[in-house]
């Protein structure tokens, strides 16, 4: 599937592939309300990877609903929508904005980096993220994905919150915060001074935290994090995770999507696999 | 052996025969690996049957199929090629949608062998479709300080002045992202551009050498917009000489204005004087070259009292300084002005929002909404 906040709402990768060959597609963050994003430049390219503050920009649940969702429905995929508040109040109300049918499943973002209210503070307490998840999926109809920050002390304790709340999934990671000066100028070059990190360059750091995710709870896990390749999916299924998103990958190459497809196929010839799913956790150790 | 029910001899014979049936085999190894047969109809075509040998596959060969019924479709000025695939075939319909077909509807339980739906897959033939083409360097020469002029040859699809194409610096992971370059020209297969070095992207681009092979995903953006019959004033500044000059190349009339550091500083001068049939005016801060001052402080001897927005319309891009006083000044006179703009961007195709600009009416994407943008929409910071 894709990754939040690389896909926009679809439309612009309809024109490169068919969406229907994705297992899901997961929207832009949404909020109630629109939200018009950080000041720009919001990107910087680092050593194998970007920085990005695009700060959530996003049009807004009722007009996602009423102008993007349509659309995404026309297609033989998942829309899974991800969406964050400021206030407990306002994911609650967000989740039950979304009780839609078309929408397959809600990701809840309380890992991002860039806005200053909401998002990582949300991730980063247990007993916190507990009770928010569980006001959350009281009012939730859906599948509940909860999507996880890197930049916790005990992420094992928050994702043991996070399955005790009753969410049905993790998503595993965000992006992690990060930041680029320029040393002619002396000035930070986010518009926002500090982003989010993505790309290949925190892939391991991914992993690890799937792979240690994965021991501590039943629930499937979402990997995301500096996939660009089949090789890196399998990697993340042998370490645990059930699905995976590819984000940064296809913003460099739209037709990424593909050729993992493709290449997965490839592998399970190569190496007689029967499922896919036969890979999940499957490590070695 | 590809198919779970094939067509029986019959069905081929009477499809073969019908006037609007149009086939294509491929032959290997002094065999038929594979065919393709499509039926031409009023303004499509519907491709009916696709087939490759199990041992010759994954060789291009049914990509090869495709193309030459749909260049057989263009000729003949069909808008749409049609087709019906399972959907459990995810290879054919990877290839159908990596080729440019959408997936339009879904026909349920079509298939009666296996009670199998299926996906209708439709491509428009009159869409110059964005695509990632693998282009060879042709040449990549220094014409001015720290500026290149880069021509790269590949099957790319047609582009509009104004348009720019994102282009892979590597294919391994360093530099991650692809970079923006304004489209200079394109005959034929061939795209030129002009680039200055700005970082370590531009600065590995710069040392590619003939006969080496980059990734060129275009054409992207909304180009310039023609208005026949307007006294034209082109400001092209600093690097954004490309992207005026391939309007100017194309018109050929107007007033020209160049601005730049110095005399070193102008690229491809020659050649300009030699394409445009116009009056060329070139600014350089040192006065090493044309008058001293800037590309701004030429436009008002060319529009002189008396044009107005009627009659008159400026292209320009530049800095951002620049651009924000040529729209100032288009503002004041009433004068139609469209200006290219340039920002940081990492996908180049509207998905990241990275590269917004503030407008009147809203947050808009440079690479999606734009480039170009009527000047006054814009909200200067």
């Amino acid at each position: 599937m894709s990754a939040s906040g690389t896909f926009a709402y679809g439309e612009e990768f309809s024109e490169f592939f068919d969406l229907g060959l994705l297992g899901g597609i997961v929207t832009k963050g949404l909020s109630l309300a629109p939200k018009d994003g950080n000041p720009t430049p919001r990107i910087v390219e680092t050593p194998c990877g970007m920085i990005n503050s695009i700060g959530l920009e996003n049009i807004g649940i009722p007009i996602f609903i009423k102008e993007k969702l349509p659309f995404l429905m026309g297609y033989d995929t998942h829309t899974i929508v991800n969406f964050f508040g400021t206030t407990e109040d306002e994911y609650v109300r967000a989740a039950q904005a979304l009780d839609f049918d078309g929408i397959s499943a809600l990701e809840m973002n309380v890992s991002c980096p860039n806005v200053k209210k909401g998002g990582i503070e949300f991730g980063r307490d247990p007993e916190g993220l507990h009770a928010l998840v569980k006001k959350v999926r009281d009012v939730c109809g859906k599948p509940l994905i909860v999507k996880l920050s890197p930049m916790v002390t005990d992420i094992s304790g928050i994702a043991l919150a996070v399955q005790e709340a009753r969410a049905d999934a993790i998503t595993c990671i965000n992006t992690l915060p990060a930041m680029a000066i320029d040393e002619k100028t002396r000035r930070p070059v986010l518009g926002n001074i500090t982003g989010g990190l993505s790309g290949p360059a925190i892939k391991p750091v991914a992993l690890k935290i799937v792979w240690d995710v994965s021991r501590i709870v039943h629930i499937p896990i979402i990997a995301s994090g500096g996939i660009t390749s089949a090789r890196d999916v399998v990697q993340f299924m042998l370490a645990g995770a059930t699905a995976v998103q590819v984000g940064s990958a296809a913003l460099r190459d739209p037709f990424c999507y593909i050729k993992i497809i493709n290449g997965i196929r490839a592998y399970m010839e190569e190496f007689h696999i029967k499922a896919v799913s036969d890979l999940i956790g499957a490590i070695e150790t | 052996m590809s198919f779970p029910s094939p067509w029986d001899e019959e069905t081929f014979l009477i499809t073969l025969e019908d006037e609007r049936c149009n086939s294509f085999v491929a032959i290997e190894d002094g065999m038929v690996v594979g065919y393709c047969l499509a039926l031409n109809l009023a303004n499509m075509v519907h491709i009916l049957n696709l087939a490759v040998h199990p041992d010759y596959r994954r060789l291009g060969t049914a990509r090869q199929l495709v193309k030459e019924i749909l260049m057989d479709a263009a000729i003949k000025d069909k808008v749409y090629a049609v087709l019906e695939v399972r959907k459990s075939n995810v290879p054919a319909r990877s290839l159908y949608a990596s080729m440019g077909f959408s997936h339009a509807s879904t026909w349920s339980r079509y298939y009666t062998d296996t009670n199998e739906d299926a996906a209708i897959m439709v491509k428009d033939l009159r869409s110059a479709m964005v695509q990632d083409v693998e282009c060879t360097v042709i040449r990549n020469v220094e014409v001015a300080t720290q500026t290149f002029h880069i021509i790269l040859e590949g099957e790319l699809p047609l582009s509009a002045p104004g348009q720019f194409s994102m282009v892979q610096i590597s294919n391994g992971m360093e530099p991650f992202l692809r970079r923006p370059l304004a489209i200079l020209g394109q005959k034929r297969k061939r795209q030129e551009m002009l680039y200055r070095i700005r970082g370590e992207g531009t600065r590995i681009l710069s040392g590619k050498k003939a006969g080496e092979t980059l990734k060129v995903l275009g054409p992207l953006g909304i180009g310039f917009t023609r208005h026949d019959g307007k006294k034209i004033v082109y400001v092209a500044g600093g690097t954004g000489l490309p992207a005026v000059l391939s309007l100017a190349e194309r018109i050929k009339s107007g007033h020209f204005i160049i601005g730049a550091k110095n005399r070193y500083d102008v690229p491809l001068l020659e050649r300009i004087q030699a394409t445009l049939n116009t009056e060329i005016i070139i600014m350089t801060e040192d006065g090493s070259l044309g008058n001293k001052g800037l590309a701004t402080d030429a436009i008002g001897d060319v529009i002189r009292d008396g044009d107005d927005g009627e009659d008159t319309i400026i292209y320009a891009c530049g800095p951002e300084g620049m651009l924000k006083e040529v729209s100032m000044l288009a503002a004041k006179t009433g004068i139609l002005c469209e200006i290219s703009l340039e920002e940081r961007m990492s996908c180049g195709f509207g998905a990241c929002t990275s590269c917004v600009v503030r407008t009147i009416k809203g947050n808009k994407r440079v690479c999606r909404e734009g480039p170009v943008f009527n000047a006054l929409d814009i909200i200067w910071g």
